[in-house]
């Protein structure tokens, strides 16, 4: 038959059509006014009737078999231009090794400790490095000429008034002063100590410090929130003896020691040989202290403690050299990803 | 401090406790031990034991007083070398003491002295110390020194020229000690000294003049304690530390000073066949009374967290001496004369407890009530930016806060002067920092030789200086980035990033005027927050290794902090219901200063309801000079008609 004859050249000729336009020519020459198709289907207005009623359906059929033909084309040939549209946009990974930003390993020490402290409600104070000695000595008890000032190196700016600060002590010195208690305060910081630098000490170092001053707390409270602190450092497993010692600032004065990470308590030449380190200093706030803040020792008592972050930082980050802390040889390596042979 | 163990077994016959556990003992009850030493002495094997001693023990910077407190810590009694009574002679000595400095003083003259080499056992006992042995009666003085703490000074009787006098120096003068060290006096030293000559700089160390030698035959013998702060003043000035200033910088007890003073006559009598010549001469002015303090027991358990029972307590402070009216509540407690450092119940509470033992306590993490949050806005904004920046690619760095004042000069480009410290051990870095750059820069230079690539580095810290003659200190965020072309607008973009994320709306980056050297001065530029310059922004000359340019930037975040407490801060968060509507003009500028300026302005006028954005999308330098910059504005809340007629109208096109 005429009908499936053209469908076949049709189905033959649509296949090498590659583009929407010679696709369109094509459905004119098939199915436009003046096409195959619709020339064969007007043809038929000159048939007699009976044929006319035979043939008919026969071409009104082939017409939708042609136009089902054109339009599985359209859509493949649709699909085969968006491929390749997608294919011409697309962009490739690149090279260049992505750069990832650090923080700084004692930043990160202090972040660990104010971590706990925040869960705890304790606030967080900096103060001035450079100091008073009001500040830094005398309203921690520690007098003009007193004994205890031949711990600390200072370095004056005006000596004997205008230093840097030794301690952080001096921000829990400025709290005390300027805000109301209860007050449960965290002070990181830099401190100086003016000493020689090398491979294990700096004359520039952080501290960090604790104050809580309630209506009562007792060194139970002081040896239960040092212990939390060590335990968000070294984890829970970790050996701390509390031992008494002298602070000017406290009373009763308190020598935290963790036991030698290296020996564990057998000891070593990191310990030197007494199985423990020692880890900062606390105890309860001198009646002498909070007085000179304006506080009566009988309605508010204290406790503080204080450590120092490098040598923490130092093991946490396996640095051997203090110096490379604040040297500018501190690496932080890059990110290798997958795309790096 | 170091105690021989046979030496605390002499002191205290019935301890059973090993070194060890003495080192152990004293170690929790507040002198670590710093070392333990296996010795020879008297041809026996011995153990010496060292102790760091607090501050506020001078009267464990002695064996008695080592021995004391272990004998509290296993409740033994002590026994200590006894003395003789001895007859005073008639003559009295001549000394003035013509100074308050002077706490107590006693003194007596013997004759008779033979000055021999001391015996093996001295000489031995003295080195375990460092101390040099001289002859048998300076041996004897630096003996009884260590026994109890107490120092004394002999003096060549004979040598002397007219009264000796205790006094304040206040003239320049040159002496030279017992070691040939010369010492230049000043003023206000205390000394001892006759019609001529210094004898001694009192309680540190004895001049060359009156020195016991072998052809001594009769001598002073003086025991004193002076005021300690002057004594460390003193040590301090001169630069002279020895075994009797370390002592006598600190406040022993004047009470115990007579049985020191004792022991030393009663050896010198004995060892060296010296005979009484003199009265004894005293001058204690000021006699410290017996201490009683009112105690409370229950303060021990209060502060301590747990619970010892009255009979505990007292138990613990009859070990240590103290004498306890107990008859009734509060106590009564009487101190030890040789612990000048108990001044308050608190102190007492600590001597309880330290003997009750810290390790005995429970460690309990306390539920204290909720404080007010009192953390600066600055201290937590810190914190943000930091991250924001290592999310960025940003490597923080810490650096020294002490600089060159050279670093300083290259650096500064603010209208303060240096600060510098008066005592650097390095003085090479007298300086505090005034900027951040300095430290930057110096980081810079050390990762270039590590040849380290990609460096981007940040630093969040103080700088220091001086304006009207006070010292200030503030919080700045310092930048340095190496890279190729398009370096410094990355930064400015980070800049102008992080300040916007802070809530800063209007921020500006015109040419700087007070441009530091290190800096190319064709691109430096003040970074404004408003009005307001807060920073600076600038390529520096120097070139990271692989010739890449170098750029920094720092700001003062303390300003920013207080910028955005009285600015209102940037809000984005709008609900759009109408499309935005973008329109373009042209505008004329000498400079994009003037830009700015003329943006402002605009700005302004336009008001914030109806502005989405306002941008410079193109720049055409003219031929007179001046130079069209293309603005577009994009309009929120406006239908076209309202927004054409508003542009036109801002930007001066009717």
């Amino acid at each position: 038959m005429l009908g499936n004859k053209i469908l076949d050249e049709l189905s033959s000729q649509i296949k090498a059509v590659s583009t929407e336009a010679d696709l369109t020519a094509l459905w004119h020459k098939y199915l436009g006014r003046e096409g195959i198709i619709k020339a064969q289907i007007k043809a038929l207005a000159q048939l007699p009737l009976e044929e006319k009623r035979q043939q008919g359906p026969l071409w009104q059929q082939i017409q939708e078999q042609a136009q089902a033909l054109f339009d599985t084309r359209a859509a493949e040939i649709r699909a085969t231009n968006e491929e390749a549209a997608w294919q011409a946009e697309a962009q490739s990974l690149g090279l260049v090794p992505v750069k990832l930003g650090h923080l700084h390993p004692i930043t990160q020490t202090i972040r660990k400790l104010n971590e706990l402290f925040i869960r705890l409600g304790y606030s967080i104070m900096e103060g001035p490095e450079i100091e008073t000695d009001e500040f830094c000595f005398q309203r921690l008890n520690v007098p003009p000429d007193h004994p205890a000032r031949d711990m600390q190196d200072t370095f004056y700016l005006e000596e004997p008034n205008v230093l840097l600060r030794t301690q952080t002590s001096s921000i829990e010195a400025r709290v005390l002063a300027n805000y109301a208690p209860p007050l449960k305060v965290v002070c990181p910081g830099r401190v100086y100590r003016n000493e020689t630098v090398n491979k294990s000490n700096h004359f520039i170092f952080h501290h960090y410090q604790g104050v809580v001053v309630m209506p009562k707390v007792s060194l139970v409270d002081l040896f239960g929130t040092f212990t939390a602190l060590f335990q968000a450092i070294y984890g829970p497993e970790v050996k701390i003896r509390f031992r008494n010692k002298y602070y000017p600032e406290v009373e009763p004065g308190v020598g935290p020691d963790m036991q030698c990470f290296n020996c564990h308590g057998t000891g070593c030449s990191v310990c030197k040989g007494v199985g423990w380190i020692e880890m900062g200093g606390a105890g309860l706030i001198h009646p002498k202290v909070l007085t000179m803040a304006g506080l009566d020792p009988r309605e508010w008592h204290g406790f503080a403690f204080g450590l120092g972050l490098d040598r923490w930082a130092m093991a946490s980050y396996n640095i051997t050299d203090i110096r490379t802390l604040l040297g500018g040889n501190l690496g932080y390596k890059p990110y290798h990803h997958e795309n790096i042979v | 401090m170091k105690i021989l163990y046979s030496q605390i077994k002499q002191l205290i016959p019935s301890l059973a406790a090993t070194p060890a556990e003495i080192g152990a003992a004293l170690t929790m009850t507040g002198f670590m031990q710093e070392s333990l030493e296996t010795v020879h002495y008297n041809d026996q094997p011995d153990v010496l034991l060292g102790f760091e001693i607090r501050q506020n023990r001078p009267d464990c910077l002695s064996v008695i007083g080592l021995a004391r407190e272990i004998a509290a810590y296993f409740n033994l009694s002590l026994n200590l070398p006894s003395t003789k009574e001895w007859t005073p002679a008639e003559v009295p000595v001549s000394i003035r003491v013509e100074t308050p400095a002077v706490r107590r003083l006693k003194a007596i003259k013997l004759q008779d002295i033979t000055v021999q080499a001391s015996p093996q056992w001295l000489v031995d006992y003295l080195a375990f110390y460092e101390i040099n042995s001289v002859n048998l009666p300076v041996d004897l003085s630096n003996y009884v020194m260590l026994l109890t703490g107490y120092p004394s000074h002999l003096i060549d009787y004979d040598r002397l020229d007219g009264d000796i006098v205790w006094s304040i120096n206040h003239r320049p003068r040159e002496v030279t000690s017992l070691d040939g060290t010369p010492l230049q006096l000043k003023d206000e030293e205390l000394i001892i000294h006759d019609r001529h000559n210094v004898i001694a700089l009192a309680g540190i160390v004895g001049t060359n003049y009156a020195a016991i030698f072998e052809s001594t035959k009769t001598i002073l013998a003086e025991m004193a304690l002076y005021d300690p702060a002057l004594i460390r003043r003193n040590t301090r000035a001169l630069h002279v530390v020895t075994e009797a200033s370390n002592r006598l910088s600190k406040n022993l007890s004047p009470a115990d000073l007579d049985y020191a003073f004792n022991l030393l006559i009663n050896l010198l009598v004995d060892q060296t066949g010296g005979k009484i010549a003199s009265q004894t001469f005293e001058d204690y002015k000021e006699k410290i009374e017996v201490k009683n303090l009112i105690f409370e027991p229950q303060l021990a358990s209060e502060l301590g967290g747990i619970t010892i029972e009255p009979d505990h307590c007292r138990q613990l402070l009859s070990q240590l001496e103290f004498k306890i009216n107990d008859k009734q509540l509060p106590w009564e407690v009487t101190v030890p004369s040789w612990r000048t450092d108990i001044e308050l119940p608190e102190d007492i509470v600590e001597e309880v407890l330290r003997l009750y033992r810290f390790d005995r306590l429970p460690s309990v993490l306390p539920a204290l009530p909720a404080t007010l949050d009192i953390t600066p806005l600055l201290t937590k904004a810190k914190e943000r930016w930091r991250d924001w920046l290592a999310f960025q690619g940003w490597d923080e760095v810490l650096s020294w806060t002490m600089v060159r004042p050279d670093d300083n000069t290259l650096t500064n480009y603010l209208p303060w002067s240096m600060a510098t410290v008066q005592n650097a051990i390095n003085e090479d870095y007298p300086a505090l920092r005034q900027t951040i750059i300095a430290s930057l820069i110096k980081q810079a230079r050390e990762y270039a030789k590590e040849q380290v690539p990609q460096l981007q580095i940040f630093e969040l810290g103080k700088v220091f200086g001086q304006e009207e003659n006070n010292y200030t200190e503030t919080e700045h965020l310092g930048w340095l980035m190496a890279g190729g072309d398009g370096v410094v607008e990355v930064l400015r973009q980070t800049v102008t990033a992080l300040l916007a994320h802070s809530g800063v709306e209007k921020i500006y980056f015109y040419p700087a005027k007070n441009i530091p050297a290190v800096a190319n001065p064709y691109a430096a530029w003040t970074i404004m927050i408003g009005e307001k310059p807060i920073g600076l922004l600038a390529q520096l000359k120097e070139h990271y290794y692989n010739d890449e340019t170098m750029v920094v930037a720092e700001i003062d975040v303390e300003q920013l902090i207080s910028y955005l407490s009285e600015h209102p801060t940037l809000a984005p968060t709008v609900e759009i219901t109408q499309k935005l509507i973008t329109l373009d003009a042209n505008l004329e500028a000498a400079s994009r200063q003037e830009l700015v300026m003329k943006l402002q302005d605009i700005e302004e006028k336009l008001g914030r309801e109806s502005l989405w954005s306002l941008a410079v999308i193109d720049e055409f330098c003219l031929p007179s000079g001046r130079y069209r910059y293309t603005v577009r504005a994009v309009y929120k809340e406006l239908d076209d008609q309202s927004a054409k007629k508003l542009h036109l109208q801002v930007f001066g096109l009717q």
